[in-house]
């Protein structure tokens, strides 16, 4: 709320300098986010808390800074002086009355409408409002000066008495910004004998409203429910300053006063006979009494008040005290957020002042987090680490996309979840995979000349299940290379160091072995699609990304990725290592050369040469494949190198040449090798 | 010629020799030359039967002793070949020239500063705790006294999915999950993502993440709160930040509090980073609201505790000196690399 600190000076018996009295409110609850100098004045931005309608005033800042400050709170006086008229009060029937629990009306005759004085004109505007005339303006400063929201009706204009009733479904207004507004029988009304007058609380119509040619007014002041309010403001789209303060909630006891203090500005500028006051519904709020001890406040707050510097506080804050070790608090009537021994606890809190309690470490208390979630964190740090070592960078993409971009991917759309009220199109579906970001940050620095891009994410992607949702860890690994290599050359293709990054990872996450196995999917260019299954449940997918999609992501070169269900992935990861002796004695090695038929897999090779040599057969390292015219067609070369080892002792030459003639005869004559 | 001068001859030849190398490799021939198994002084002994039997014992020992010195003499040149050869290949290096440049990734500054945000607590015996991003209205709102129709619920405008399901706009529904299934004592550290339909722009992101703490117990006080906060602002900004509370107001907690700490760029004197305030609000905090307890089943008459919560982009922002939110979810390598 914009505060003019000319104004606000009115209201406090005391000079207190501008710096002085932001920092004071700031440190009371009420921010001042900026202050403005402004026609010799300075006008304050505060940020009054939701709880506190009573501070959407003058009268109520006035009242928190005096309290704080320990000056004296001046108000106005509201007592109507000014000659009164004879004429007959108006008829108000409330229907509703727990949504309209007060409503006052006045009459005000012969009123002359025309400009308002250069006092009121400067006080309209400096809280950003222009101008109307005297009445309007008046109504304004009223709630500023106050918080209780006035309405003006053109009492002529009006037929009969006025009733606060529901909206007849479709019954319309056309309220004073000259929109047409259909309404719905939950919205309360203020209606003449033939239709509404007014949107109760939010904006009045056009139709009465006051104008050059007004003569007699009639003046509402009224208590709203601020529920009530709320639901309607939100269902028009229509806010206003009075249904800001009605749907926080304005002081019942109010009305009248604010009425009068109007009404005797109103009889000053227009010269304008007042009459009587139809004040319908509830006068006093019903008053509560709240138990507070204050040993229980200390105990929460971590200090050490005695019962008269409690009493003070809440005495300075308008609070009614009774009782010492057990105090009775009854709030004033303005207070509608101060209802539970808690609130009370704050405002002492508050006043007392957040900066002179002391802090002090709590009794030491360790909680230790679940087996099962301190590993998962584990494992995702572990995972972090390994991927970043290797080069690979992390990155963050939003869990919100566009369906454009999951068609784009071709990635299914079943069990996506939509987002009932995105702002853009860009935000419309939950992810389902992490590989349409992955691309997004590829594209993204690809076009900003970056070369190779290693990247991955590992957070969660979104799906319905059987009317379920659910969301689950996933990790994407990408490589993007402008010059594609592809498969072309074994140890240079984005893939093969995309597998030998996942193995690198099970390896430190001590998995057991993945399965690689050939498929297909939509993502991926066909012969280069690779499964991965633990245990014969697919763990995720490899491969290269076609070209096509590729190019609906604007990417020129190749890009290789994976994506992995990284809960699975974790949930066969034991971290625990064991300890295994190292060898005592030397390994010897032979390489094998030769040309094969390119049906057959690395894998079937491997395993018939572990069988074959046995225990004394340590590993078998791959050293290069070749294809090309140098070769059968339908054949390719591979090296190979045979790592022997004994746990034993250190083995001959001669053991070695045994078993790696075996080795080499059993290649040509069970796969048809040929050995170079 | 006497055998004696014949040794001494020898002798003078090779340490002349020996001297006259410059490279192990040279040294390595005169080594060959003269002691192996057909160099010369393997024929000196060869030699021995033809001396004169009163010279043969001098003549036996010159030998042994010649050999023991040519031995002495070839570690002594390989040493300083060694060393003199070491400190040539020195000179010969433009160590200007950089280095084969071998890339390690990184971490993405978020994961960062939310990791070092949870260590702060973890240290301080916080146990970290997750949840789902998908929520339930109740666990976001109700059960957090945040009612429906309330106008504290205007600062969290969120994303719906269908019927009472959302996207948290907060951690806050892991304090109710976690209240729902442990007892106090406890204190609990929750980092996460949050959604809130914001227009993207240089300071707002319809999506970030947040870190909310926990602590409950019989004892718990508002000064604990300071103390806890205290220590994480010196730990994360640095021993000589200040922190200053503010009264606010939050439906989950009671009393509430903003958190500022002075602001790292003008160290408190006022700039364009904190509006000429010299702070910067970094967290939101307070005493458990004892509707929140009631919510959860436990008895806000037994027991006490207090929350907070901070958003990890505006911290990373502040520690770095990052201008705009954007850059976070853009990805870009050079920026990620900065970290």
């Amino acid at each position: 709320m914009k505060i003019s600190y000319e104004w606000l000076r009115e209201y406090i018996n005391t000079k207190i300098r501008a710096d002085n009295l932001s920092s004071l409110l700031t440190m009371a609850g009420h921010e001042v986010t900026s202050q403005e100098e402004k026609n010799k004045d300075i006008i304050f931005d505060i940020e009054v808390t939701p709880n506190r309608s009573d501070c959407l005033s003058y009268i109520g800042i006035a009242r928190e800074a005096s309290c704080i400050a320990k000056k004296r709170l001046m108000i106005p006086p509201s007592k109507i002086t000014s000659k009164k008229s004879k004429a007959k009060p108006i008829k108000v029937s409330i229907e509703e009355k727990i949504a309209c629990p007060r409503y006052s009306a006045r009459v005000i005759k012969d009123v002359h409408v025309g400009q308002s004085p250069k006092w009121l004109i400067k006080r309209v505007e400096s809280m950003g409002l222009r101008p109307v005339n005297n009445i309007v303006d008046i109504t304004n400063f009223v709630l500023f000066e106050t918080g209780q929201p006035l309405h003006a009706f053109d009492l002529d204009k009006l037929e009969g008495g006025v009733t606060i009733r529901n909206a007849k479904d479709g019954e319309k207004i056309i309220t004073i910004d000259e929109v047409e507004r259909e309404l719905r029988g939950s919205m309360l009304i203020i209606a003449d004998s033939r239709k509404p007058v007014a949107i109760a609380g939010v904006m009045g119509g056009k139709e009465t409203e006051v104008t050059e040619t007004t003569k007699n007014i009639l003046l509402e002041s009224a208590y709203f429910d601020p529920i009530s309010i709320r639901r309607t403001a939100l269902t028009l789209s229509l806010a206003s300053d009075s249904s800001y303060r009605f749907e926080r909630g304005v002081d019942l006891e109010g009305v009248v006063s604010a009425s009068d203090r109007a009404a005797s500005l109103i009889a000053d500028t227009t010269k304008g006979a007042i009459s009587a006051l139809t004040d319908s519904g509830i006068k006093k709020k019903e008053s509560i009494n709240i138990n507070l001890r204050p040993a229980y406040l200390n105990r929460i707050l971590g200090i050490k008040l005695s019962v008269e510097e409690i009493k003070d506080i809440l005495k300075r804050l308008c609070f009614n005290v009774k009782g010492a070790s057990s105090m009775e608090v009854t709030p004033p009537s303005f207070r509608n957020d101060v209802t539970r021994e808690a609130d009370l606890i704050e405002e002492v809190a508050r006043i007392y002042g957040y900066e002179t309690i002391k802090p002090q470490p709590p009794s030491i208390m360790v909680t230790d987090e679940s087996p099962g979630s301190k590993d998962f964190i584990k494992k995702k740090d572990i995972t972090r680490e390994v991927l970043t070592s290797l080069g690979f960078n992390e990155t963050l993409t939003y869990s919100l996309l566009s369906r454009k971009v999951i068609t784009d991917a071709s990635l299914p759309e079943e069990g996506i979840i939509e987002i009932m009220n995105p702002l853009s199109r860009e935000q419309e579906v939950m992810r389902q995979s992490l590989i349409p970001g992955a691309l997004k940050s590829i594209y993204y620095n690809a076009s900003r000349q970056a070369q190779d891009i290693k990247v991955f994410e590992l957070s969660d992607i979104y799906f319905e299940k059987e009317s379920i949702y659910n969301e689950e860890q996933s990790l994407v690994i990408a490589e993007y290379a402008k010059t594609g290599r592809s498969m072309t050359s074994y140890d240079d293709s984005e893939l093969f160091h995309i597998k030998g990054t996942v193995d690198i990872l099970c390896e430190k996450l001590g998995m057991k072995t993945i399965e690689f196995e050939k498929t297909s999917h939509p993502l991926f260019v066909n012969d280069e699609t690779v499964g991965m299954l633990l245990d014969g449940a697919m763990l995720g997918i490899m491969g290269r990304i076609k070209p096509d999609l590729l190019s609906k992501f604007d990417i020129k070169g190749d890009v290789s990725c994976c994506e992995i269900n990284f809960k699975a992935l974790a949930d066969s990861s034991i971290l625990k290592k064991f300890y295994r002796p190292l060898p005592r004695f030397p390994f010897s090695y032979r390489d094998v050369s030769f040309a094969i038929d390119s049906n057959i897999s690395y894998k079937e090779l491997a395993s018939f040469v572990k069988r074959e040599g046995g225990m004394l057969v340590e590993r078998i390292e791959l050293l290069s494949e070749y294809r090309g015219d140098k070769i059968k067609p339908g054949q390719r070369g591979l090296a190979i190198r045979i790592i022997y080892r004994s746990k034993e002792k250190t083995l001959t030459e001669e053991e070695i040449n045994n078993i790696d003639t075996a080795i080499r005869e059993g290649l040509t004559k069970n796969f048809n090798a040929t050995l170079r | 010629m006497g055998s004696e001068d014949r040794l001494k001859r020898v002798e003078e030849e090779a340490i002349r020799e020996i001297d006259a190398t410059t490279s192990l490799d040279e040294l390595e021939t005169v080594k060959i030359k003269y002691l192996s198994r057909k160099g010369i002084v393997s024929q000196l002994f060869k030699d021995l039967p033809n001396i004169q039997e009163d010279e043969k014992p001098s003549f036996g020992k010159g030998i042994n002793r010649l050999k023991e010195l040519l031995n002495q003499e070839l570690k002594q040149r390989s040493d300083k070949i060694l060393s003199e050869s070491g400190s040539e290949l020195a000179e010969a290096v433009d160590i200007t020239m950089p280095a084969p440049r071998r890339d390690i990734g990184v971490l993405h500054p978020i994961t960062k500063t939310m990791k070092e945000i949870c260590d702060v607590f973890s240290h301080m015996g916080f146990a970290v705790v997750e949840g789902p991003e998908i929520e339930t209205e109740y666990n976001n709102f109700e059960a957090l006294n945040i009612p429906v129709d309330h106008p504290s619920r205007d600062t969290f405008d969120t994303f719906y999915i269908k019927d009472k399901w959302l996207l948290r706009s907060h951690t806050s529904p892991v304090q109710i999950r976690y209240m729902q299934e442990h007892g106090p004592p406890f204190s609990i550290v929750v980092p996460g993502k949050v959604f809130r339909p914001d227009a993207v722009d240089a300071s707002h992101s319809f999506m970030f993440h947040q870190v909310e703490g926990l602590m409950v117990s019989d004892n718990i006080t508002f000064a604990n709160l300071k103390w806890a906060l205290f220590e994480f602002a010196s730990a994360c900004f640095g021993p000589a930040s200040k922190v200053r509370f503010r009264p606010h107001f939050f439906p989950f907690t009671e009393p509430s509090a903003e958190v500022d700490v002075s602001c790292m760029i003008c160290q408190g004197r006022g700039c364009r980073v904190c509006s000429q305030k010299g702070w910067l609000e970094i967290l939101g905090a307070g005493m458990v609201d004892p509707n929140v307890f009631k919510a959860v089943g436990i008895d806000p008459d037994k027991y006490s505790g207090f929350a907070f919560g901070m958003g990890v982009e505006r911290i990373a922002m502040l520690k770095y000196g990052i201008d705009d939110i954007r850059l976070f979810y853009e990805n870009d390598l050079r920026f990620l690399n900065q970290f």
